[in-house]
């Protein structure tokens, strides 16, 4: 019999009868897991995504919280707005059919406008006595609100139907993304509050360069929520255009651009794009990198709109990004993304003087998410 | 954001029992020493082996539940505010507060009671830790 305490005095010490038992385990654990090793790993990692699952849920369920906080404040509805959110939350889109791709571009963009349209009317009738500034933060805050949603219900579908099929394949395919999931649901809830308080965001870095061009500038109004100002830096005449702050608010800057252009007859002599862009891991956040080419994200309709001006008219498009994480686009700026803006500056004015003559035109356009930036 | 009592429950047990199993893990080191000191090699070994998968384990969990609760401070880093005189250069930090935005104006410098605005908002960086 195995003696419930040996001479070590701790429970289960070693003794004669122990070693048989500990060796006759290890040989059956050898074998079991020869057989059924696989079902022990895919329980292993159902375990994992169900963890994930559950912290999902609660930051899902804080977002959705703090919409509906914020909502209540800010827009004061009359009724109870949870039904509309819900609704809202849910909402999808379908993009256009590509089997024939002529023209696909317009479509999509057409599809972009409808249901961003939409989006603000449904916003404003939830929120009825929230400002202009305040529907665009309200907006952004609910459409953080349906990306976490949406990334919840995702990872909730695999894990399901993992559990369901037993599959390992499926389960392996979730669980081997679920630090890159997890990343990106933290980045959204940091989003989430920093678009309740309108405070700055990473992704702000292009605006707050173009509104440090235009500060003190008479501005004018573009399609759509575009603002430029015109002012001189070395003699040559420079416009630098953004989306309206200080509202969260992405704008339409390929439309704005294409206008200006066209009402400068195409006499532009060049274009400098300025927009937050993902780093690689090991780069420095706020480091600045120069290139060519229409620096916007997006579902890529207004980088057509530009590339396809520039081409016509034959303007040189460069882009200057400043480097940042997922996280730290979506999240309130950090104090060297702030900091950066000035170097952009600086680069820009060496830009132009190196590319460009006195009396030439160009464009400097401030891409990014304005919450939180005037002009 | 408002932290729910159900997760910080889960966590704290977690701690707790990590904690436990560290503990009597050491112990068991500690006991297994004093055998080898007394020429007991078989105890020796075989508390030495369980005492370092627990402690292995227990060292496991808790590196997780830092993991876990480090992203916590990082959602609710503090967030600051600074007017700047356009003239004398005179700067206030502050706490953000709602209805701050970057290039509004912001009351009288309190130097030369010019208007202030504010020139940035950024993220407090989180204290690193002293090496």
């Amino acid at each position: 019999m195995i003696p419930l305490y040996s001479a070590t005095g701790l429970p289960f010490g070693p003794s004669g009868d122990l070693n048989t038992i500990i060796s006759v385990l290890m040989y059956l654990s050898f074998i079991l897991l020869m057989f059924f090793g696989q079902k022990v790993q895919v329980r292993l990692m159902l375990l994992e995504v169900d963890g994930v699952v559950k912290r999902l849920e609660y930051m899902r369920n804080e977002t959705k919280l703090l919409s509906l906080k914020t909502l209540k404040e800010i827009g004061k509805p009359k009724e109870d707005p949870t039904p509309e959110l819900n609704m809202m939350l849910e909402q999808f889109l379908i993009t256009p059919e590509g089997m024939d791709p002529a023209g696909l571009v317009w479509k999509l963009d057409h599809i972009l406008n409808v249901r961003d349209m939409k989006f603000k009317d449904d916003v404003k009738k939830i929120a009825p006595e929230a400002d202009e500034s305040q529907v665009n933060n309200l907006e952004n805050l609910i459409e953080a609100s349906q990306a976490m949603n949406t990334i919840y219900r995702i990872v909730r579908h695999f894990y399901l139907l993992g559990k369901r099929t037993s599959s390992f394949y499926i389960i392996l395919q979730i669980q081997m993304i679920l630090p890159l999931v997890m990343q990106e649901a933290e980045a959204l809830m940091a989003a989430a509050k920093a678009f309740s308080q309108g405070q700055p965001i990473g992704d702000g870095a292009g605006a707050l360069v173009a509104a440090r061009l235009m500060r003190g500038q008479e501005k004018k109004k573009f399609d759509r929520d575009i603002v430029a100002a015109d002012t001189m830096i070395e003699g040559r005449r420079v416009i630098p255009l953004k989306a309206e702050g200080p509202g969260g608010n992405v704008g339409t800057p390929g439309d704005a651009i294409r206008q200006i252009i066209g009402q400068n007859k195409g006499k532009i002599a060049m274009v400098v794009m300025v927009d937050a862009a993902l780093k690689l891991e090991g780069d420095k956040t706020g480091d600045l990198s120069e290139g060519i080419g229409a620096a916007i994200g997006g579902p890529g309709t207004e980088r057509f709109k530009i590339e396809e001006v520039a081409v016509k008219h034959k303007i040189p498009v460069y882009a200057i990004i400043v480097k940042e994480s997922i996280l730290e686009a979506i999240s309130p700026m950090k104090k060297e993304i702030s900091e950066a803006a000035e170097l952009v500056v600086a680069r820009i004015k060496k830009l132009i003087l190196d590319r460009t003559k006195e009396g030439d035109t160009v464009i400097v356009a401030g891409i990014g998410n304005t919450v939180g930036i005037g002009q | 954001m408002q932290a729910r009592s159900p997760s910080n429950m889960y966590l704290y047990l977690m701690i707790a029992f990590s904690i436990a199993v560290l503990g009597y893990s050491v112990w068991m080191l500690y006991t297994g020493l004093l055998s080898m000191r007394e020429g007991n090699m078989e105890s020796f070994y075989y508390t030495m082996f369980i005492s370092l998968i627990g402690i292995m384990l227990a060292l496991s969990s808790l590196t997780q539940i830092r993991r876990r609760v480090s992203i916590l401070p990082r959602l609710g880093a503090k967030v600051l505010t600074v007017a700047l005189c356009e003239k004398c250069s005179f700067k206030v930090i502050r706490n953000f507060s709602a209805g701050d935005y970057v290039f509004k104006e912001t009351g009288k410098c309190q130097q030369c009671s010019e208007p202030m605005y504010i020139s940035q908002i950024y993220q407090e960086e989180p204290r690193k830790k002293q090496d």
